[in-house]
């Protein structure tokens, strides 16, 4: 792979210690239980496609934790979610959008904002694989957790918590030229020698002429909102079709929203402290989690399932009703009792077709200090 | 100053995006839903008593796009309200007494001012923090203090509340006075609009005879003119409905002094017309006009009649008895127009109607309709009464999209049913929490909502036997359309779009 140039990328071409690595992981005895952790943009969600693609013919399901906000593999942004893939990837460079099995709305894409929530909705998500597909399933799963870019400050600290509380039977690590960037060697999330999983080390995929790692380079602003673009689509009945935002956009105005009403939901913010009274002014022309809550466990953490997103499409406080777009079907629906806000926004593009501008989006905004004012 | 010209480009781009001047050249994601709302919360911060102004910055923050220097000015503002040293000024009971923990706050927020403002230009351009903070005319004093409260010891509390009260200043001049300054008075806009709208009408009439050239000319001029009033609607509901009254009212009041100031100035130029009346017959075919493409035009104004009177309760009898003319003369307006509204209104909020396929006069129109006239004769004799109050409150926050292009009426005609007229009969939906108002989606619906792009084959829609079927939303109602209509309006496609 050495002196590969970015532009040879589309035609993948695995290298030798990648299929080692999968090899080796398949071979294991047991259905082992993945993590896959390494810097930011080094190839994890490459790698993590490409070991369920080899984890499949032998077992035929394989369970998928998606644990990266920010650039989820089959979800939403802003989702934690589980699934049990029964088809290979196809594409094994760009993430496609699935039904989750479960999922969780932690609404920020990153997990930094708020550690402890981030931590739980993981807990959740794993407890919820190792009961229905572990303790006592008789066909055992096997389980890859992919993680966001993790490798130092609070980012790391989560990923050792993550790691002593998954027990993974396998880590493995992409690792990048620059050594500073990398993850420490060996088991660093456990304080003595025990025994401890196997790891393997690989190298993240391409380099330059001096053999040093050439990250991947990924618009991931554009990402989400490409990402967001493709959920709301799922609104639209498939036979129709919209090649543009600007058609899309129309179609999604024109769509009649779900009715529902304020009284049979709670509101809750994830992020930020919203008074009362002004619940409706933060919630209106944003995105929501549909969320169903299911008590507390054990361990007195409240578990919220999410059903997916949906775009708040007005609210009319005096009938008590808040106008709900969604892709989740009715069915679903019923259960929700409970929209989360967090931080993920509209993807401005939908928003500023001309015929149906959001009156979020004004003309005439100040958005720099003009020269006038520079020399008072 | 010279040499800080290019700095000074790069600082002043505080908050991303290029483009010459202060503005931005496009449109901008903001947390509000218009400039009426920030106004209300501008006015709120630098009033005695900003809690509710702040309240509402908290619920901006929650939506993102928060712009920095209205994060630091409620900030500001916040801890203000907690140090007892301006607690003369605004009385809260939740002070703060610790000085230590009182800096703090003043400090962070000093800190954040600075950083929101150069940090970004600094990453990019490696020119120095104080630097560039002189080149956009931060106050040196809030640059020190940054340096001091992050790397020294905590500047004192005195120094402190100067810096803030100088950073405050500075805030209130950069952002919120150029902000104001850069919005266009909605007032005077709206004037000028209209009465080009009718200089234009009149002129068409009169000039039957002009050449079809001149004559759609001045039809576009119209049709955009009165576009960009309903755009002004959008924004400022209130500003707009007040200044269509205004004109009522001074043609009421002058008819009934001398009855005849109008001058018909074909040929005379539109700035001196401007300053010409506009007849309350020619103000009724303009807002006719207007109302045709925003339903919710005349109640708007209606609603700001009943404020105005509220407000001029002590005024002479002259003065009410022309706004009382207006009114009456605007009811009947509107309650026509709701009636041919609610009539033209069947197939889309209505799903079962739909499919049958025999289209209106479902009893439940029937029943809007009677409704809406009950409320219009209601607003009648309360206005005769005198004893007013504000009856058609239109509670809902907002609606996501303004509607631009008349094809896209169709979601906008459901939510104001929702809001305005639907009768509360929601009871065989009893028990679900989510609604559908159309159960599931009608493929065969969609189409006509794809319709104005142009890529869509419109004439090769899978025809089903289904009640929409050869009809096209034109103005929020279903029409029926012919062929060639159909193409002829694809012919037009690309003027819409």
């Amino acid at each position: 792979m050495a002196g590969a140039s970015p532009s040879a990328r589309a035609d993948v071409v695995v290298p030798p210690d990648w299929a080692t690595a999968t090899a080796t992981v398949s071979s294991e005895r047991a259905p082992p239980v993945v993590v896959v952790c390494g810097p930011k943009n080094a190839g994890k969600s490459t790698f993590s496609r490409l070991l369920l693609n080899s984890l499949l013919p032998r077992y035929g399901r394989v369970g998928y934790l998606d644990t990266d906000v920010g650039q989820p593999e089959f979800s939403p942004p802003g989702c934690l979610s589980f699934h049990v893939v029964d088809e290979a990837f196809t594409d094994l460079q760009n993430p496609t959008l699935r039904e989750s099995e479960r999922s969780c709305f932690f609404g920020d894409i990153s997990s930094k904002r708020d550690p402890e929530t981030y931590l739980n909705c993981l807990f959740h998500l794993y407890d919820y694989f190792v009961q229905k597909y572990r303790s006592g399933a008789s066909e055992p799963l096997p389980l890859i957790v992919n993680t966001p870019g993790w490798v130092k400050g609070a980012g790391f600290d989560m990923l050792v918590e993550m790691l002593r509380y998954i027990c993974p039977t396998v880590v493995v690590q992409l690792r990048i030229s620059a050594r500073s960037k990398n993850l420490p060697d060996g088991m660093f999330w456990l304080d003595c020698e025990q025994t401890g999983p196997t790891m393997i080390n690989i190298n993240a995929p391409f380099h330059d002429a001096l053999n040093r790692s050439l990250l991947i380079q990924k618009d991931s602003y554009g990402m989400r909102e490409r990402r967001l673009i493709e959920y709301f689509k799922q609104c639209i009945p498939s036979d129709i079709s919209l090649t543009t935002n600007k058609e899309l956009a129309y179609a999604l105005t024109s769509l009649p929203p779900y009715e529902v009403s304020i009284s049979d939901v709670m509101v809750k913010h994830l992020h930020c402290q919203v008074p009362p009274s002004e619940v409706w002014h933060s919630l209106n022309a944003t995105i929501v989690g549909l969320a169903i809550s299911c008590g507390t466990t054990e361990a007195g953490r409240s578990i919220t399932w999410c059903a997916g997103l949906g775009i708040v499409r007005g609210v009319d406080v005096q009938k008590g009703i808040i106008y709900v777009i969604t892709p989740v079907p009715l069915e679903h629906l019923q259960s929700v009792d409970l929209l989360l806000q967090g931080l993920i926004e509209i993807p401005k593009s939908l928003l500023q077709v001309k015929g149906c501008v959001s009156p979020y989006m004004p003309t005439n905004v100040l958005h720099r200090i003009s020269e006038g004012d520079m020399n008072t | 100053m010279e040499e800080a010209e290019g700095t000074l480009e790069v600082a002043g781009r505080f908050y991303g995006g290029g483009g010459g001047g202060g503005l931005s050249t496009g449109r901008k994601l903001v947390p509000w839903s218009s400039w009426a709302e920030w106004r209300l919360v501008r006015d709120g911060l630098f009033s005695p008593c900003p809690v509710a102004a702040l309240r509402r910055i908290a619920a901006w923050r929650s939506r993102g796009s928060l712009p920095v220097p209205v994060d630091v000015t409620a900030a500001f503002v916040e801890i203000r309200l907690r140090d007892p040293f301006f607690r003369s000024v605004m009385a809260v009971d939740d002070v703060l007494e610790s000085e230590e923990m009182l800096a703090m706050l003043y400090s962070m927020a000093i800190m954040r001012l600075v950083n929101g403002f150069v940090e970004n230009p600094h990453k990019k351009t490696g020119y120095s923090i104080s630097e560039l903070a002189e080149a956009i005319g931060i106050p040196r004093v809030l640059v020190d203090i940054r340096h001091e409260s992050s790397h020294r010891s905590l500047p004192s509390l005195r120094l402190l509340r100067l810096a803030a009260i100088k950073a405050f200043d500075w805030l209130k001049c950069i952002y919120w006075d150029s902000q104001t300054n850069a919005l266009p008075d909605v007032q005077v806009e709206v004037r000028s609009k209209l009465h080009e709208i009718n200089h234009f009408l009149k002129g068409k009439d009169s000039m039957k005879a002009k050449s079809g050239s001149k004559r759609k000319r001045s039809e576009k001029v119209i049709s955009r003119n009165i576009k960009y009033v309903r755009r002004l609607y959008y924004t400022c509901p209130s500003e707009v409905a007040s200044v269509i009254l205004d004109i009522f009212q001074l043609d009421a009041a002058e008819s009934s002094e001398n009855s005849d100031v109008q001058t018909d100035s074909l040929d005379v130029d539109q700035s001196s017309d401007i300053h010409n009346q506009i007849s309350n017959n020619d103000m009724k075919t303009i807002v006719t006009k207007l109302s045709e493409k925003e339903p919710r035009l005349l109640l708007g104004i209606l609603k700001s009649v009943i404020e105005t009177i509220e407000t001029v309760e002590g005024l002479e009898n002259k003065g009410e008895r022309c706004i009382v003319d207006a009114v009456l003369l605007l009811i009947e307006m509107a309650s026509n127009n709701v009636k041919e509204k609610l009539l033209k209104l069947p197939v889309l909020s209505l799903g079962k109607v739909a499919r049958d396929s025999t289209l209106p006069e479902s009893t439940k129109e029937i029943e809007s309709v009677e409704k809406a006239t009950e409320k219009l004769d209601m607003f009648k004799s309360r206005l005769k009464q005198k004893d007013l109050c504000l009856a058609e409150n239109d509670t809902r926050v907002a609606v996501l999209p303004t509607l631009d292009v008349v094809d896209h009426e169709f979601k906008d005609d459901i939510l104001e049913q929702h809001v305005n007229f639907e009768p509360d009969d929601h009871t065989e939906r009893n028990g679900y929490k989510f609604n559908h108002p159309e159960k599931q989606l009608d493929p065969e619906s969609i189409p006509e909502m794809a319709t104005p792009s142009p890529e869509c084959e419109i004439s090769d829609m899978p025809e089903l036997a289904f009640p929409l079927k050869g009809r096209l939303l034109v103005g929020g109602v279903w029409k029926v359309v012919s062929e060639e209509e159909l193409l002829f309006i694809k012919s037009k496609m690309k003027f819409l779009l």
